[in-house]
């Protein structure tokens, strides 16, 4: 015979209310209450580690970006320094453009200056009102005897290629300071307002 | 729904039986839990501490007890602090009775409803203040029958509260011990090899005799405070009638709580000629409690 195993006989007095155990399956419960908790942890870690870096990432942009403002400070300043240089660049090729017809009086007029003169300053002034006339100022110095005759040589040279308008002359110990408005004629032609200079007149 | 319930079960104790529900086995309601068991004689108590691995720990044996509550309290608190909880489980070796019943009631889960309504199972046996516990001989109409007076438990019960400690289970040692070796000796079918045997069952002082001859079970003796640890001389004379009553094949099964050195010896010269078997093992009384 085959008497069935049974729990051992308890006598105590059973407490109402014993509940029975959980059935198996609902272990998944807590299983998926901790594995969510865990979970949330890793997440929240992982966002965490990984706001950090974005915030350095950002913070390295941020650098850079500044860096770059800079640099594009920097290259307009130079290009601001650049642009200017070539203002004035330009403008010398101007000048040097605009003052390529002069050169051939600039050249009857060194070459008018004698051995026993010297010339102090010369001066050529193109008006913006009346671009085909020419101002000229020059102080001659020489010997006192001399210095007339070497204007006269001077303006003789200056006068084959200009017409000689209002000149004056100031004769002072040896040195000659002149004044002449020159007008070409060429360009004059062109230009039917232009009026004949009336003769030049000598100051003491 | 309060929050105990919620950590229960987010600490899984709600998937385990609850400490006090004696529908579980001990091993189950205390997983990784420290507790203690006690044996309660006449004028003996011997504690049992069991560890989180579920095997028996140290013991001892607390002599001469007069008053129970009196003993306990004094030595409760270092009980106690080896335990996890104070749950203890206690076996009581005293003031009980064993015996052979015929013709109970033997409808569907008479061995539950005897605990619960006693009365429809013994029917004219039944005797008010007593609390039964029955195992039915399932070849024949004879059972065995425990019976402990009500009292007596509830007042053990609330001696065992009151020194702070949590009862989980009240049993009798004995007849645990004679469930199990009726349990080891019937192992064959129904109809096939019908087993005799003479059951011996020592516990703690208390001594029980059965006499199984063929599947029937033909006599039975039981008797609380025969003998003491030191000499179970007195246990051996209860029972040497019986070796001029049973069958010269029939063989001695000792079951006793724990190893008693040189029992199997002097029981093979008083049941001379009887083959004699030794059930006994260390702590079986523990073990069986653990286990069940």
């Amino acid at each position: 015979m085959q008497i069935p195993r049974r729990i051992i006989d308890d006598f105590k007095n059973d407490r109402k209310g014993i509940l029975p155990p959980l059935k198996p399956i609902l272990r998944l419960v807590p299983m998926l209450f901790y594995l969510a908790a865990a979970s949330a942890f890793v997440l929240t870690t992982l966002f965490i580690v990984h706001t950090g870096i974005l915030k350095s990432n950002i913070e390295v942009y941020n650098a850079g970006i500044a860096d770059a403002k800079a640099q594009i400070a920097n290259m307009a300043a130079e290009r601001a320094k650049l642009e200017l240089r070539i203002l004035k660049a330009t403008d010398v090729q101007a000048w040097v453009e605009g003052s390529r017809p002069l050169q051939p009086l600039a050249v009857a007029v060194s070459r008018s200056i004698g051995d026993n003169a010297t010339l102090g300053d010369l001066k050529l002034t193109r008006d913006e009102q009346s671009p085909a006339t020419l101002t000229l100022t020059m102080k001659l110095g020489s010997a006192s005897a001399t210095s007339r005759q070497q204007l006269d040589l001077t303006t003789a040279s200056i006068a084959k290629d200009y017409r000689l308008v209002q000149p004056q002359q100031t004769f002072s110990q040896g040195e000659v300071d002149y004044r002449v408005t020159l007008v070409n004629p060429a360009q004059a032609t062109n230009d039917p307002e232009e009026e004949p200079a009336p003769p030049a007149t000598n100051t003491p | 729904m309060k929050a105990a319930d919620i950590a229960s079960v987010l600490n899984f104790s709600a998937f385990r039986p609850e400490p006090d529900d004696p529908t579980a086995s001990w091993k189950s309601r205390f997983p990784n839990k420290r507790t203690v068991f006690f044996g309660l004689g006449k004028q003996t108590l011997t504690v049992r501490m069991i560890a989180k691995s579920g095997r028996p720990a140290d013991g001892e044996v607390i002599p001469d007890v007069k008053d129970l509550k009196e003993s306990l309290a004094a030595a409760s608190s270092l009980i106690r602090e080896r335990t996890d909880g104070g749950w203890c489980a206690v076996s009581l070796h005293t003031r009980y009775v064993i015996s052979l019943e015929t013709n109970l009631s033997r409808r569907p889960g008479s061995e539950d409803i005897v605990k619960s309504n006693p009365r429809t199972v013994l029917g004219g046996r039944y005797e008010r203040g007593k609390r039964y516990a029955l195992t039915h001989n399932p070849e024949t109409n004879s059972s065995i029958l425990l019976t402990f007076d009500e009292e007596q438990l509830a007042k053990i019960q609330a001696t065992f509260a009151e020194c702070g400690f949590n009862v989980g289970r009240i049993c009798c040692g004995t007849y645990t011990l004679l469930t199990h070796a009726l349990d080891v000796i019937n192992i064959t079918k129904s109809g096939e090899a019908p087993a005799s045997a003479f059951f011996f069952i020592l516990c703690e002082g208390a001594v029980c005799a059965l006499v199984q001859q063929d599947d029937k079970w033909l006599e039975l003796r039981s008797r609380t405070d025969v003998y003491g640890p030191a000499d179970v001389s007195p246990a051996l004379e209860l029972v040497a009638p019986f070796q001029s009553r049973i069958p010269p094949t029939m063989p001695v099964i000792i079951v006793a709580d724990t190893t008693i050195p040189g029992l199997a010896e002097v029981v093979a010269q008083t049941f001379e000629g009887h083959e004699v078997r030794d059930l006994s093992e260390p702590d079986l009384l523990s073990r069986l409690m653990i286990q069940s």
